[in-house]
Formats: C-alpha cells, sequence, structure tokens
C-alpha cells in the first residue's frame, strides 16, 4: 500500500537539493531552520534538516501550494515541514528539553520536540506515506505514539510493547501508511507519565484526500495540558496526580495565549486534544457549535446535535464547528479553576471579614501586610500587576480587555470575529468596537432601593437539632 | 640531681638588698583594695571599677550607670561597685592585713621553678635564696604571716573577680531571658491575629468553629508561653538585681536586646600560656607550696637555726620532649636539707611541687577547653546571623510574595512569621551561648578550677525556642 503514488502532492520538489527544499519551507511557513551542523551531520545519513521553532506566538498556516489541502493554524504554535523522499513524507522530530513560554513573565522548563512544547502539529493527508524520524536529545528513554492512528502494532510507540525505546542519541523511524484523516496527537508512551508531565505531546492533522470534503475556512487545533509548577520555581512537579495549578492551551495561558481570528460568516473548526489528567469542557460564547469529529474520525450530520460546550474528556480528541458571528467571544474550559493562574485552593473564603484592625496587627509582625479579600477576589485582577510576587510567577487573575481587567488565566482566550477581517489574516485585528447601543450600559437614574436579607445564623441552632443531646454548646 | 652553693661573699650582697625592703611595711589604706579593683577591672575589661572613695562620689557613679539601659561592661562595673557582700570581703582583707602588720617582715625567700626545652632535652631549674638576715632578725612566725596575708589578697580578688564574671553571665540572662519573653509576646501577637481573623470568619460561617477553636488554642497557648518566658525573665532580672546590690527594681533598665557580636573573634596564640600566668588558683597553688616549705622550715628552725642565705639549685635533665617551655616563677621559702628530717621534707616539698604541677596542667586543660568553646561559640552565632538569620528574612519575603499571589492564606503566612521568630529565637540562644563562652574564657583565664567547669559545656539547644509550629 505505501507504493501507490500520493495523489495530493507536497509544495517540495523532491529532485531539488535539500537547501532548496528548505526555502520552500521558509517561504511558506517563515520558520528558521536551526541546528545547522546537527542537519548536516545527519542528512548524510538520509535524515531530515532538524527545524527548530521558539518564539511562542501562532505560526500562519502551511499553506501547500498546490492547495492540496487546507492547512490547520495551531494556537501559539506551529506546523513541522517535511521533505517528500521517494513518494513518502518524511518528517523529523526531535525530543528534547526547551524552555517555553507560557506567558509573559512567566518560564517553564520543559521537554518537548523541536524546540517547543508542545511539540509542532504534523500535517498530512489521508493515504499518505509517512517516515517520522525521532531523535532522542533526552536524557532518558522515550518513544512517540501515535495516538488515533490506525497503524501497523509495531509503529504504535509503545515502549517494549511495539519496539525497543530510544535511547538517548538514538534515531527511530516510524513508518506507515495514513489510514483516515481527522485529528489525532503524538506523545511518548516511555516514562510516560513523567514525559508527559514535562510538556510532551503534540497534533498529528490528518487532512481529507478530497480537500472540499469537511472544509472550512479556518482550521485551528491546540491540546489541553495541566502542569504543577511551585510559584518561584520553572519546571513542573512531575509527580503530581491531581493538584495542578497551570491549566494550558498549547503550553500556554491566559493572558499569553493569541486570540483565534475569524472572518464574519466564516465556517471556523476549532480541534481540541486533552492530554491533561482531567476532562475540560470547552466553552464558546456566542455561538452555537456542531462537534463535527471525534477521536474515531468524523460525525454524520444526523448525528450532531446544537452545543455551546463539549466535554473534552482524557485522551479524546474534539473538533467543532460554527458559522462566526461578529464579536469579541469567550473561549475557554468552563472549569473555573481552570481559568485561573496558580493560586492557593485552601484559603478561607474572607468575604465579609473587617480586616482593618487585623492587618494592623499583623503589619507589626510582617511589614507590607494588606488584606485581602473582604469583599471577594475580584479586586486580584486589578491588583495582579502591582502585587509583588514570587519569581516567574503569573498573576492568579489578569489580563485587560478594553472595558477594565478580564481577570482571567489558564485555559482563556479570545474568540475575535470581525465583518472585514481579511481571508487567511490571522493577526489580531484588536478589541472589538461594538455597534452603538450594543453594549451593557450603567444605569444613571435613581437606585432602586436596597433589601437584604438578614444573615442566616451559623450558631446554636443547627448545633442543637443534629445533636439533640448536647446539653451545652459552649 | 646537684646542689650548688653559692660563695660566702656573695650571700652578704642579698642579706643588705632584703634588709632594706623589709622595713617599708605599713597598713594599707583599704587592706589593697584599690589594687585589687584595678586588677579585677583589668581583667574584667571594664574602665569603671575604680571605686569612688566617699558615699556621695559612689552615689553619683551608681546613678549615672542606672540612667541609661544598662550594658554589660557597666553590669560589672555597677557590680564592682554595690555588690553588697564586696565590704565583708574588703573588710576581711583588712583583718588579714593588720595582722600581717603585726608580724611584719623582710622579703621572702625566693625560688624560681623553670622549665626549659632545648631540642629533645628537658632542663628543670628550681632556685631558693632567702633572706637569711631577715630571718634571724624578725621573729619567727613573721613569713607565716605574710603568706596568710598574700592568700587572704588572692583569695579576695578571686572572690571580686567571681563577683565581676557572676554579674556579666547574670546579665547576659537577664537580657537574654527577656529578649525571649519580647520574641514570646511577638510570638503570642501573631496568634491572637489568627485567632481574631478566625473569630471572625467563624461568625460569619466561613469556617468552622472547629478551625476557629484550632486557631484560638494556639493563641492560649501562646500565652502559655509567653507567661514561661516572662516568668524566666523575671527570675534571671532578680539575680541580676541582687549582684547589682539594687533593691528597687525599677531603678534598673536593660537594653531589649543583647549587644551584637563583635567584629573581630579573640584570638590567642598561647591561650595556655595566657591562662598560667594569669591564674589565680595557680597563683595560689604557688603559695600553697610555698606555705608548706615555709612550715617545714618553721619547725626546723628549732633545730637549724642556722640556714642562711643559700641559692639551692636542681636540675633535672631529662629525656622526655616537652611541646613548649614553661616557666613558673615561685616565691618560696627554703628549707634546708638537714640531717634528721631530710628526706621527709624532701618529700613534703615534692609533694606540694606536685601539687602545683597538677594545677597548671588543669588549668591548661581548662583554658584550651574554654577556647574551644569560645571559637565554636563564635562560628555558631555568626552562622546564625550570617547564614540561617539571612535565609529566614528570605523565606519570610518570599511568603509574604505568596501570600500576595493568594497562592496562602493568612493563616499560612501568620504560621511562617512564627517560625521566623522560632528561628531568631535559636539564633539569640547562639549569641547567647557566645556572651557566655566569651565570659567564661575570660573567667577561665584568670580564675579557680571549680569555678567554670560545670558551665563548660554548650547550653542546651534552644532550636524550637518558644514558638511552636
Amino acid at each position: 500500500m505505501s507504493d501507490k503514488p500520493i495523489k495530493n502532492n507536497p509544495p517540495v520538489n523532491n529532485n531539488l537539493p535539500v537547501n532548496s527544499q528548505r526555502r520552500n519551507f521558509l517561504l511558506t511557513t517563515g520558520i528558521a531552520a536551526l541546528g545547522a551542523g546537527f542537519a548536516a551531520s545527519v542528512q548524510a545519513s538520509g535524515v531530515p534538516e532538524l527545524v527548530r521553532q521558539q518564539q511562542p506566538n501562532t505560526r500562519k498556516p502551511q499553506v501547500p501550494i498546490d492547495g492540496a489541502y487546507n492547512p490547520v493554524v495551531t494556537l501559539n504554535g506551529w506546523t513541522l515541514p517535511y521533505r517528500m523522499n521517494s513518494g513518502v513524507k518524511e518528517f523529523h522530530l526531535v525530543a528534547e528539553p526547551v524552555l517555553r513560554e507560557l506567558a509573559p513573565g512567566m518560564v517553564a522548563n520543559m521537554w518537548g520536540y523541536n524546540g517547543q512544547s508542545p511539540g509542532p502539529t504534523i500535517e498530512c493527508v489521508e493515504g499518505d506515506r509517512v517516515r517520522i524520524f525521532v531523535t532522542n536529545q533526552l536524557p532518558e528513554e522515550t518513544s512517540v505514539h501515535w495516538h488515533g492512528m490506525v497503524l501497523p502494532s509495531g509503529m504504535d510507540g509503545v515502549s517494549g510493547l511495539s519496539q525497543p525505546s530510544i535511547k538517548p542519541g538514538e534515531t527511530f523511524v516510524y513508518e506507515y501508511t495514513i489510514q483516515r484523516s481527522g485529528t489525532f496527537m503524538y506523545h511518548p508512551h516511555a516514562d510516560e507519565m513523567v514525559q508527559m508531565a514535562m510538556g510532551m505531546m503534540g497534533a498529528f492533522i490528518v487532512h481529507p484526500k478530497d480537500p472540499t470534503f469537511m472544509r472550512v475556512d479556518r482550521d485551528y487545533v491546540f491540546l489541553l495540558s495541566a502542569y504543577d509548577i511551585d510559584p518561584g520555581s520553572a519546571t513542573p512537579r512531575v509527580t503530581e496526580m491531581t493538584d495542578f495549578n497551570i491549566w494550558t492551551f498549547n503550553s500556554r495561558v491566559f493572558p499569553g495565549l493569541d486570540p483565534l481570528v475569524a472572518t464574519t460568516g466564516e465556517t471556523v473548526r476549532i480541534r481540541v486534544g486533552n492530554l491533561s489528567m482531567t476532562n475540560h469542557p470547552i466553552h464558546l460564547h456566542g455561538h452555537s457549535f456542531e462537534v463535527t469529529g471525534t477521536d474515531g474520525g468524523w460525525v454524520p450530520d444526523s448525528a450532531r446535535w446544537p452545543e455551546v460546550t463539549t466535554d473534552v474528556a482524557v485522551g479524546q480528541m474534539r473538533a467543532i464547528e460554527f458559522t462566526a458571528v461578529a464579536g469579541d467571544w469567550s473561549l475557554h474550559c468552563h472549569k473555573s479553576h481552570h481559568t485561573m493562574n496558580a493560586m492557593g485552593h485552601k484559603l478561607p473564603t474572607m468575604i465579609g471579614v473587617k480586616q482593618d484592625a487585623l492587618a494592623e496587627k499583623i503589619s507589626k509582625l510582617v511589614p507590607d501586610y494588606m488584606g485581602m479579600g473582604e469583599t471577594g477576589m475580584g479586586d486580584m485582577g486589578d491588583m495582579g500587576g502591582m502585587m509583588p510576587l514570587p519569581d516567574n510567577t503569573l498573576p492568579m487573575m489578569t489580563g485587560d480587555g478594553p472595558f477594565g481587567a478580564i481577570g482571567m488565566g489558564g485555559m482563556f482566550t479570545v474568540l475575535k470575529v470581525r465583518d472585514h477581517q481579511p481571508k487567511n489574516d490571522y493577526s489580531d485585528p484588536g478589541w472589538y468596537k461594538n455597534p452603538h447601543g450594543t453594549v451593557a450600559w450603567l444605569h444613571k437614574g435613581p437606585a432602586p432601593a436596597t433589601e437584604r436579607a438578614a444573615p442566616a445564623s451559623t450558631t446554636g441552632n443547627d448545633l442543637k437539632v443534629r445533636k439533640p443531646t448536647a446539653h451545652d454548646h459552649h | 640531681m646537684k646542689s650548688v652553693f653559692p660563695l660566702p661573699f656573695r650571700v652578704v650582697g642579698f642579706i643588705i638588698i632584703a634588709s632594706a625592703l623589709s622595713g617599708c611595711a605599713s597598713l594599707s589604706k583599704h587592706g589593697d583594695e584599690a589594687s585589687i579593683r584595678q586588677q579585677v577591672a583589668t581583667y574584667a575589661g571594664t574602665e569603671q571599677a575604680v571605686v569612688p572613695s566617699t558615699a556621695d562620689a559612689r552615689a553619683t557613679t551608681r546613678d549615672a550607670l542606672l540612667a541609661k539601659p544598662l550594658s554589660m561592661d557597666d553590669a560589672v562595673a555597677l557590680a564592682l561597685l554595690n555588690n553588697p557582700t564586696l565590704p565583708g570581703m574588703f573588710a576581711e582583707l583588712r583583718i588579714s592585713e593588720a595582722e600581717f602588720i603585726a608580724a611584719s617582715r623582710p622579703r621572702n625567700p625566693r625560688i624560681t621553678l623553670g622549665r626549659l626545652t632545648q631540642a629533645d632535652v628537658t632542663e628543670t631549674d628550681r632556685s631558693v635564696m632567702v633572706d637569711v638576715l631577715g630571718l634571724l632578725a624578725l621573729p619567727i612566725r613573721a613569713p607565716f604571716a605574710t603568706q596568710q596575708y598574700k592568700s587572704a589578697q588572692l583569695q579576695t580578688t578571686q572572690s571580686v573577680l567571681v563577683l565581676a564574671h557572676d554579674a556579666r553571665l547574670a546579665y547576659i540572662d537577664a537580657v537574654a531571658s527577656a529578649q525571649r519573653a519580647s520574641y514570646a509576646q511577638a510570638v503570642q501577637d501573631a496568634a491572637e491575629a489568627g485567632r481574631d481573623l478566625a473569630q471572625s470568619l467563624a461568625k460569619l460561617g466561613n469556617i468552622s468553629q472547629l478551625d476557629a477553636a484550632r486557631e484560638r488554642v494556639f493563641y492560649e497557648e501562646a500565652i502559655a508561653q509567653r507567661n514561661r518566658a516572662e516568668l524566666v525573665a523575671q527570675v534571671a532580672r532578680e539575680q541580676l538585681l541582687r549582684i547589682l546590690g539594687i533593691s528597687d527594681s525599677t531603678t534598673l533598665q536593660l537594653p531589649t536586646s543583647l549587644p551584637v557580636m563583635p567584629a573581630q573573634s579573640r584570638d590567642f596564640r598561647n591561650v595556655e600560656q595566657l591562662a598560667l600566668n594569669q591564674r589565680i588558683d595557680v597563683q595560689q597553688a604557688t603559695l600553697a607550696a610555698e606555705t608548706t616549705a615555709r612550715a617545714l622550715k618553721f619547725t626546723k628552725t628549732t633545730h637549724f637555726i642556722n640556714v642562711l642565705d643559700v641559692g639551692l639549685q636542681r636540675n633535672n635533665f631529662t629525656n622526655q620532649p616537652r611541646q613548649s617551655g614553661v616557666e613558673v616563677s615561685l616565691e618560696l621559702p627554703l628549707f634546708d636539707g638537714g640531717r634528721i628530717r631530710v628526706a621527709q621534707a624532701d618529700a613534703i616539698y615534692q609533694r606540694a611541687l606536685a601539687h602545683v604541677a597538677e594545677v597548671a596542667i588543669n588549668a591548661r586543660s581548662e583554658a584550651r577547653l574554654a577556647y574551644v568553646r569560645y571559637q565554636g561559640a563564635w562560628t555558631l552565632a555568626q552562622h546564625y546571623r550570617d547564614v540561617i538569620a539571612p535565609l529566614q528574612r528570605q523565606i519570610a519575603n518570599e511568603t509574604l510574595l505568596r501570600f500576595n499571589g493568594m497562592l496562602i492564606s493568612t493563616f499560612e503566612l501568620l504560621a511562617q512569621t512564627r517560625q521566623q521568630i522560632a528561628s531568631t529565637d535559636a539564633g539569640l540562644a547562639a549569641l547567647e551561648d557566645f556572651w557566655k563562652a566569651d565570659t567564661l574564657l575570660t573567667g577561665v583565664l584568670q580564675g579557680k578550677s571549680n569555678l567554670q567547669s560545670a558551665q563548660l559545656e554548650p547550653s542546651t539547644s534552644r532550636q524550637e525556642g518558644t514558638a511552636r509550629e
């Protein structure tokens, strides 16, 4: 099956010298090739040139010159270039330690692929023969599992089960023919817990052979992952199982996440894969969407239903589609703690506690102490940039919008739909200019009478009801 | 061993000099009180030990010392000025002096004991010089009185020194325990803030009564700790007041903290030599040997009154290598070998010398130990000051940053504060230990052996201090 000619040829002339092929990539993707010395040494043995990317912003889609498919845009990420070699698409992934900026003000020591966590998105077309070289530059053994892919068992990438581990310094080759289109992922299956906790993962998009099938105007992809990075540190704590404090789209948190951009009326697809250890109800404001793709493939029309939130369980992929409506629309995980950056989860609720006298008392012992939370935590969004925090730590809620503090973090970004956003223009159009009279306004008439219910009693009665035998509760 | 007898014509010269000196003895104004005070002042490192002669001047000096928070040196000065046992000590000394004057004698015979090391050969020289004319001219028991008075002088000096050191130790105790009590107060304040917060939270239903009770019991225990620390501080203060001779506690002001460590540690090249040169117990042992010999001579003079001014020298050569040569000069009475009790007298004299040697060995050992202890205390206190304290401050700052980011609660912040205070308390213990070691080192270089040995042990660890986590 691998011998049949690939119908949708890539934009690369296989007969050109390697450098020319590389120039093609540079033209289409703007990606810089790094580690030339390393690349030169491996090319002699037939390994494709190593390409790395270290900028954390969203890169333009890698558009095939022949229009063989409609490429995806990886949120705060990029697509890995490939070369054709006798009809086989060759990719080169290198597993290595990386530095990832999670948002301005915080950098994480992670493991990833080709300079970043997550690794670059691999894009190919249904029916392609792919040959993926994986070089291990980690201090320990690794492997790559092609999550969701139908392939020979020996290509499945499970260390010990389907192949020997890739030892540090070794390069392994995975080669198979892509059976079906859809949204897939790749991640290690050797010391998997540690390596995924360190950020090793990437998206794998297989486009339909027929570029008109399931065609959309804009096609976004990102992965959900979570890390536990103690405030003041930079390396994820790999043994954490549940209590993560950094919840990311593509190893990036608000306000470091780029917006998703679309033109009014366009059909937009957002593909989400979950490689964290909990589910994430992904919610889009201002639209209703349908889940058009799952782990197993495309969802038939008859099986779709409109929704505004779709839960992406652990290890699942979902593709949602909708028609873009003008505005600035939140796109976020609906677990509210996942739209926060690092915060304490054992804090008592301070609402209603007068803290002036207390703060005075405490500031004798702790100069610079400031009582917080008396009216809630909303003011943290305003104070975010002002209160000194531990090194390399983001405010738990932050980010400014056109009307003030947004007070978010983590898995939160904005879908920006504009009437006149040029096609294929993915640049940030700025804040939405709401038509006159369409923004909630401050009521300026006389204030309505305030009526407050008496606060519920918390002493005495409850105790007596529950413990009727108690004689004296003090 | 060999004996050398000088020629008669040389003896004559000594007789003349001894005779001239012997006529000078007269009653001192204050029983040598001034010189003892000055000696102690020099030892104790305080300059204000010279006691004003009038009661008014004394009161003025005392009031000046009490006008401001008392420093460590001033505490010693005040003790030397005001301690109620001092007048008795000096009165005792004057009684001895009166007895001595009554039996005033020319200068003592003189014995020089020398131990010298040359290569690997050790030579011990003992030379004894006796003022024969003096012995003949004055009452037979006069030398005995001389030694008794000398002994009394040394005893008084020793007592005053002990007083100076006790004052210093009591001062360190009083200041440190008051400081510790203030830390306990700070812990209590932190716990009180926690209790108040918890009470407010519970009142609003934001936390349970259980959690509020936990914060409250924390506070109540902090009160107990503070009470305990204050009691200890009061006891220490009372002890200091007693040594200082102050009856009205309110007149004494103490600083809120112990003095900081000096910029340089005391560096002694030969701490053992220093001890042998200065220690009163060495002097006393020497005097005891002298008294013993004098007693032998006293019994013998009834039989051998013709003992003249002679020099006796014994040279002992051994092949035992010594680390260093130590010279001890002793004034001892000469006894003559005689014919009947030579062997016994020689043994008695050897026993006295052995005692001197024993005292000297102990003095050297104590000096070494006190110096090691001092150096250890210095290093430890420095470690707290330069390493642990800055780290604790860093932790406190970082903790506050975490509170700012709502990563931790006020309760955790307060817990960290309590912990920091506990660590400060451990630092205080190290500093207190340093000052005590400093005082003990001074004492060991001057004092009596049984005085400090019990206190030479490092003080028990106060790592946990008065605060709890």
